[in-house]
């Protein structure tokens, strides 16, 4: 039989809703309530870091020195004993012992946005059910009624036709993420890359388009309140009181002190500079601050460089652009670990690095490398993980996995794990059948 | 076939035990459903244990739970102490533990949660022990129920269809489930196994012999919902006023709301027949046509694909809206679509095949959710749980049908636009994890179907069986479908889960319609229009308390969140983004398809299909339709075509806004609507300011709850 012991503490807490603070627990449960609030791992976050275009794991992670496919780059050592990734990646070395490099990993999909799919969902492409991304339901799962922030947060997401694996799925658009916009980046790159500036990020829409006063803005809200009282009042069905709902939560994320995160002006140049001018610093820093806000799920997405190029789909040109690439990997993502560390926040949140596939350990005429999700690498770092690993091995060429493959399932089910969260956990499908979260089992070697 | 029926006695125990405890950990439900779930607990209930009214009973033991209120008492409200014991076991300890859960725990959330769990698992629990019951009923009693009487209608003798037997109300009421008295005998007759394939395999199923008069149509339905309704003790709301009626219709029918000119004409018009020739012109309009195809485009391709790679929806989408212009008959357009063949990139209906990979098991699967109404794939991967009509070997069999379509090579995923879709002579279907060849075979027939070069291939067969004037499911299903986009709910919920355990709310309504729609040629404009001519269709959605009863018997209509199609339509008719053609069907209307920024808006708005009743959305879309371009280019005088109409010098302000109500919630403001506007215009002191001030006007009204649903 079922042992009501075993249900999770955090679920009592978020059942518990508004009574988080502790103060005014109702009901039979007051030390149980206690006791998780003051458990300082109550609330647990997740920053995936994209790496649109497919990184490159053999410039990485999974270094082969000395062999033809090994590339230029050369490796460092790191504050793991045995544990060496590139030299390009210096600042990070340093946090080795937070890092989980999986160097085994296999997929079977070998197209971008199948890729994609496949990775971000855990699921095959082209189903005829439409599957949310794990991200958002992690921010599903991880969200607190009282939040006034939205559980899924996704700075300069890939935006291009056809974005299988980013949406909500069959959870329906409450749960898609809040997207945070990279503007003007052709006219901004010449200025970042010559020290002037930092990339702007902005929320879509949070504020009233220009032109339009506060004091208008109070006007209309004013017209509407009444509008709305009124239909509401006379329409008590479920759905009209929702829209009234989710609209005083909209204006109130936005009056909130929590929308300060998407200030970054607030923080000082050198903050700023540490993480790097470019929109995945600067996101990485926006990660921080909101995570430090509550918000369960923030996505960082690293799909070009300042300098410029195709981001990590080095069909041409592998060396140049990794190695930009890995600059401003390798500032945002250390200085986030540092940051997080700093404020204690880094046991409660883990943070995973991925795309949607490796690239082939032969280079080719171009100095490239192509697709090739047979044998890659993904990283799993922070809260829940057991840092100061490489799991998993590929052969010397890089071409196969030699030990302890795993697949995409596997990877995502041990996320969720390390979050807290039941990797089985379901959402009700609009089929009628219920559909968990990922369909895998969590590596235990990699979970803390 | 598994043989093994769910026994309530080994079940209830066990079940209710994982009840409590998941109900415990459930994910939290938002607050507000809080009296839906309620409600529809209720309703399970009462549909399930049906009430024998006497002395206005109260109408459910759940009532109280509803209200919060943990009183023991409730559990022994009359009407469960006449059931059958082991029924009455079942139903206290379900009660007594959602009482449990109420009592346990006091935050609404965790409340809802609880309710929710306890609904879809209880839910079953009574299906099992429904399903083995009707069964004890057909054989020992030899009574068979009303539902089962009226689908005799016209079998055993030809009726005049105005003179067809009425099915006595009580028996209409309580058909969805055994009666009290029946005895209680173990079931372990075939004639579980007959129950088993019923909703299948009717084989004696037959149409009215000719249409039913119009009027009397309408007439029939309301009568029997009436009966429901006060049998049920249910109070229905009054009639909706005319505005109201118009909005409903034209997102109904057509899919937007209707521009000011067409909302003066209807609104003006002092013809007491003005609802009918409403009804007549939407249901012509090119704007009914493409709103029916993008529902049917919904139920037809799965969510999930990236349709883009195969050449994208407009070719389907056309296709479907041309068929639905000209009215051609419901049973053609399926044949058609399931016997489509040639190059995807030239064919509207190959999508179909297209967007399913060719793939056997999705296109049963479709097949049967869309024409049948009955999720035959749950029995994919083992018989299927809660329903012993369904065996493994009955999905494979349907699946079988579509295994000699010629298929690429290789990967299934390989679909592409000039893929070629025609049926060859190989191909099979195996059960999953063996070597078992399964033979295709229709739900309802003795033997297996025969393969034959001179004869008709198995898609052909299929379609004959599926689409024959004899196959009441297939009637049933769309009639089912028409009803849910119409009331937001529908006769059988979900719609794509009908079968013997999950009753309609009211059956005679779903077989006269039926019967009536065969009769008729299947003839899909008829039967729109017989229903949203009932009295029914035009209750009114408002009502001063909240109980989810009504709307679920359809004695109130149901509050409907708008599609994202709908949505942007809307947003571009009320604001004149695009103009309205009021024209009949050859005059272009929306343009719907093909429109890239219509897309992208209905990407982010997109909620799943089938919950019309829930509102979707979140703070992302608030934000959007709060700041984003659209409604900003809306409202800023300097695109809005909408505002700089107004400008004319001969409106006055009190017209301006007048225009603005009509333009956006299609009705007048009331007195004092228009002043709280009219202060807001009067504030301004210099023109620019008037303009701004219009602008907040039409601002608040495109953000309003009223705009965004459809009530």
């Amino acid at each position: 039989m079922v042992n009501l012991n075993l249900i999770d503490r955090r679920r009592w807490l978020k059942s518990l809703g508004g009574c988080a603070c502790g103060v005014s627990v109702s009901g039979w449960l007051p030390a149980l309530a206690e006791q998780i609030a003051s458990d300082p791992r109550r609330r647990r976050h997740c920053i995936l870091l994209w790496m649109a275009g497919g990184p490159s794991q053999m410039d990485t992670f999974d270094m082969k020195p000395g062999h033809e496919n090994g590339g230029e780059f050369k490796e460092t050592s790191t504050n793991v004993p045995g544990v060496r990734f590139s030299e390009h990646l210096p600042q990070l070395a340093e946090h080795a012992d937070k890092l989980a490099i999986i160097r085994s990993l296999s997929t079977k999909e070998g197209d971008h946005e199948r890729g994609a799919y496949l990775m971000r969902t855990g699921q095959r492409p082209m189903s005829a059910i439409d599957y949310p991304s794990v991200a958002a339901a992690l921010g599903k799962e991880l969200a607190l009624a009282d939040d006034s922030l939205p559980p899924y947060i996704s700075v300069a997401p890939y935006r291009g036709p056809g974005r299988g694996g980013f949406g909500p799925g069959f959870l329906g658009p409450k749960f898609a993420p809040l997207v945070v916009d990279s503007f003007g980046m052709s006219a901004l790159t010449r200025d970042i890359s010559s020290g002037s500036a930092y990339a702007e990020l902005k929320v879509d829409a949070i504020k009233p388009p220009q032109g339009i006063s506060a004091d208008q803005s109070e006007r209309r809200l004013d017209l509407w309140k009444s509008l709305e009282d009124e239909f509401v009042g006379s329409h008590p069905a479920a759905a009209p009181q929702s829209h009234r709902t989710v609209y005083d939560n909209a204006l109130r994320m936005i009056h909130s002190e929590s929308a300060t995160a998407f200030d970054l002006s607030q923080e000082p140049a050198k903050v700023r500079d540490a993480y790097g001018k470019g929109v995945f610093g600067q996101g990485c820093l926006l990660a921080r601050r909101l995570v430090e806000r509550g918000v369960p799920f923030v996505e960082v997405s690293l799909s070009s460089s300042i300098a410029g190029g195709a981001g990590w789909d080095t069909h041409s040109n592998n060396f140049d652009v990794v190695k930009a690439l890995s600059a401003e990997l390798d500032s945002g993502w250390a200085t986030l670990m540092a940051d997080l560390s700093e404020r204690g926040l880094l046991e409660q949140t883990t943070i995973v690095w991925m795309g949607e596939f490796g690239r082939t350990p032969r280079i080719n005429a171009q100095a490239g490398r192509d697709h090739f999700p047979r044998a890659w690498s993904c990283v799993l770092a922070g809260g829940g993980i057991a840092g100061g690993q490489a799991y998993g091995r590929t052969s010397a060429d890089g071409t196969t996995v030699e030990e302890n493959q795993v697949n995409v399932t596997d990877v995502l089910a041990t996320l969720c794990a390390a979050l807290g969260v039941a990797p089985s956990t379901e959402n009700d499908s609009n089929t009628g059948r219920p559909i968990k979260i990922v369909d895998g089992s969590p590596i235990k070697q990699l979970l803390a | 076939m598994a043989e093994q029926p769910v026994q309530p006695d080994a079940v209830d125990d066990d079940q209710l035990t994982r009840l409590l405890a998941s109900a415990y950990g459930a994910p939290a439900i938002r607050h507000e459903y809080r009296q839906d779930l309620a409600g529809r607990l209720d309703h399970e209930f009462a549909a399930s244990f049906p009430i024998v009214d006497r002395k206005g009973t109260p109408k459910s033991v759940l009532s109280g739970a509803s209200e919060g209120v943990a009183d023991s008492a409730a559990v022994e409200a009359p009407q469960v102490l006449k059931l059958k014991p082991r029924r009455r076991r079942l139903a206290i300890a379900v009660a007594a533990s959602i009482l449990l859960a109420v009592a346990a725990v006091t935050d609404p959330p965790a409340f809802a949660a609880a309710l929710h769990v306890l609904v879809t698992t209880f839910k079953e629990v009574v299906n099992a022990v429904r399903g083995n019951d009707s069964a004890t009923g057909d054989v020992n009693s030899g009574s068979a129920s009303a539902g089962r009487n009226f689908d005799n209608i016209g079998k055993s003798e030809p009726v005049d269809p105005a003179a067809a037997p009425e099915p006595s109300s009580t028996e209409t009421v309580v058909a969805s489930a055994p009666k009290a008295e029946t005895a209680n005998k173990e079931d372990k007759s075939p004639a579980r196994i007959k129950a088993a394939h019923e909703i299948l395999n009717q084989p004696e199923w037959n149409a009215f012999d000719k249409p039913l008069a119009e009027a009397e149509l309408s007439q029939r339905l309301d009568d029997e919902l009436s009966k429901i309704w006060a049998a049920n003790g249910i109070q229905p709301v009054e009639k909706a006023t005319d505005a109201e009626f118009m909005r409903r219709l034209y997102l109904d029918l057509t899919g937007r709301i209707p521009s000011v000119s067409e909302a003066e004409d209807f609104l003006e018009d002092p013809a007491p027949n003005r609802r009918e020739r409403l009804v007549d012109r939407l249901l012509v309009h090119r704007d009914h046509a493409t709103h029916l195809a993008g529902v049917w485009r919904t139920i037809l391709l799965p969510d999930g694909v990236d349709l883009s790679r195969l050449g994208g929806t407009a070719k389907f989408d056309q296709w479907l809206a041309d068929r639905f212009a000209a009215n051609v008959r419901y049973d053609q357009i399926v044949r058609e679509l399931i016997l489509a063949q040639g190059r995807v990139s030239e064919s509207g209906p190959l999508l179909f095949y297209a967007a399913l990979k060719l793939n056997p098991e999705e296109l049963a699967a479709r097949t049967s959710r869309a024409f049948l109404g009955v999720r035959m794939d749950c029995a994919q991967c083992h018989d299927h749980p809660f329903d012993q009509q369904l065996s493994q070997h009955d999905f494979w069999g349907f699946a079988a049908f579509f295994a000699r379509i010629s298929r690429p090579q290789g990967k299934m995923e390989a679909t592409s636009p000039v893929l070629q879709v025609r049926d060859n002579d190989r191909g099979e279907v195996k059960i999953p994890q063996s070597d078992e060849v399964v033979p295709p075979r229709l739900p309802q027939a003795a033997a297996d179907a025969q393969d034959s070069i001179e004869g008709p291939g198995r898609r052909q067969q299929l379609a004959e069986w599926l689409t024959s004037p004899h196959n009441g499911q297939f009637a049933k299903a769309i009639v089912n479908r028409v009803w849910a986009n119409l009331f937001g709910r529908g006769l059988v919920e979900p719609v794509d889960d009908m079968r013997s355990a999950n009753q309609p709310i009211a059956p005679a309504v779903l077989d006269i319609l039926s019967r009536d729609f065969v009769a008729s040629g299947f003839d899909l404009r008829r039967l729109h229009r017989a229903i949203v001519l009932t009295k029914t269709y035009q209750l009114s959605s408002r009502s001063k308390d909240n109980d989810p009863a009504r709307g679920i018997q359809f004695a109130q209509m149901n509050v409907k969140s708008f599609t994202a199609e709908q949505l942007y339509d809307c947003i571009a008719v009320a604001t004149r983004q695009s103009q309205v053609a009021a024209g009949p069907a050859d005059v272009p209307g929306l343009e719907r398809f093909g429109d890239m920024s219509r897309q992208e808006f209905i990407s982010q708005f997109r909620a799943p299909d089938g919950q019309p009743t829930d509102y979707h959305a979140g703070i992302p879309q608030a934000l959007t339709l709060m700041h984003g371009s659209l409604i900003h280019d809306a409202t800023d005088l300097a695109s809005s075509g909408l505002l700089k109409s107004l400008e004319a010098p001969f409106f006055t302000d009190s017209q301006r806004v007048d225009t603005l109500f009509l333009s956006t919630l299609s009705r007048y403001p009331e007195a004092k609507e228009r002043e709280v506007m009219l202060k807001a215009v009067s504030a301004a002191t210099t023109d620019l300011e008037r303009q701004q001030a219009l602008g907040d006007v039409l601002w608040a009204l495109l953000n309003s709850a009223e705009f965004t649903f459809n009530h």
